[in-house]
């Protein structure tokens, strides 16, 4: 399968299971299934950007990312079924442990 | 059973914007979250599921040691670790975002096993760093607006006369408005433009004084507009900011 992709300008590299690729380079590969999972992943992200695929390329990238409503139905499966109230308690309880020493949740830059 | 502090949750906006383009806020986000406790050190990172099924590709972004932006994308394994090899030793985690809703619950974590940057629940998608990639100006302050939600996550009660503070803000720089109303869905014309009068709290003012908000019925979340005001020529900031909210449940 055919796909071509350029890493967003301010990455200085983007990294997957097939190989490390900069920007500024117009990519494009000879891809397995697995290869365009992770591009499209990347994409999704907003790691990757113009991204094009081949018909058979298409159809695997639409498949490898999951829409938000689809999840949305998967969170209130996991809601039901108490995992995700295991979970989010764990991080609640580093949350607390967290706060005494302060938790980095913003970064801003320097002059433009 | 009470509402416990557990139970209400702060999660992203629809929009989280990393550049001047494209709107700021919108509606909540249920799948992602904008806390997470930064790596204390340099550092790899692995992630880890507590489902052996889950094999989905994640993507993670942060910067290496020299400040550049990083990122990989690589398949979880399960319960067992997948350490992010290529991206190497990073400085900052800025972003997490997994390609389908994962069925157990992901660890997000220094390599090997180490301290947790923070924990995906199950049927989440992620996390990210509100705020990054702002700049300061030269000759002027300048100012970037995020929305982000607090969310009552009890099935049944409702949270009675709740406050939304500002619990800690070490660099001074960020301070809150909450939305309008509950679940509202206003959004910016991007982030360095502020939310219209209309869609904040009256009287529409950022500061960082506690503000009330009516209750919070089960299952309603809350917008909360954040502001970061960096003066001229500001220097470079990794902080953190504390966002409380508190109230009265039977």
């Amino acid at each position: 399968m055919k796909v071509a992709f350029n890493v967003r300008p301010d990455l200085s590299r983007w990294t997957c299971d097939h190989g490390t690729f900069e920007p500024f380079v117009r990519h494009e590969v000879d891809a397995n299934e697995a290869f365009v999972a992770q591009i499209e992943s990347a994409h999704n992200q907003g790691s990757l950007v113009d991204v094009e695929y081949d018909a058979a390329a298409k159809k695997v990238a639409k498949d490898a990312i999951e829409s938000d409503e689809e999840s949305a139905k998967k969170l209130i499966a996991a809601q039901q079924d108490g995992t995700w109230y295991e979970g989010n308690l764990m991080q609640h309880e580093l949350n607390v442990a967290a706060l005494a020493e302060g938790e980095a949740g913003v970064e801003t830059g320097g002059e433009e | 059973m009470p509402i416990t502090a557990a139970e209400l949750v702060i999660y992203n906006s629809a929009n989280m914007p990393e550049t001047d383009a494209g709107s700021s806020g919108g509606a909540i986000d249920p799948l992602r979250r904008p806390d997470f406790t930064q790596i204390a050190a340099n550092d790899d990172i692995e992630m880890v599921s507590s489902n052996a099924g889950d094999t989905m590709n994640a993507t993670i972004e942060g910067r290496d040691a020299a400040g550049n932006l990083v990122s990989e994308t690589k398949a979880l394994t399960g319960t067992t670790a997948a350490i992010f090899a290529t991206l190497g030793i990073v400085e900052r985690i800025l972003d997490f975002e997994i390609a389908s809703a994962p069925a157990g619950n992901v660890t997000v974590r220094r390599s090997v096993a180490g301290a947790t940057l923070r924990i995906v629940p199950a049927g989440e998608r992620g996390f990210s760093m509100f705020g990054r990639k702002t700049t300061s100006l030269a000759g002027s302050t300048q100012n970037y607006y995020f929305k982000v939600f607090v969310k009552n996550t009890n099935g049944t009660l409702s949270l009675q006369s709740p406050t939304i503070k500002q619990n800690a803000d070490p660099d001074a720089r960020i301070m809150h408005l909450p939305a309008a109303t509950n679940d509202d869905t206003a959004t910016s014309t991007n982030r360095i433009t502020a939310p219209a009068a209309g869609d904040t709290l009256d009287p529409d003012t950022f500061d960082d004084t506690d503000k009330s908000i009516t209750a919070l019925g089960a299952g309603v979340a809350r917008g909360v507009w954040l502001r970061i005001q960096l003066p001229s020529a500001d220097t470079p900031h990794k902080t953190t900011y504390t966002l409380e909210i508190t109230g009265q449940t039977t």
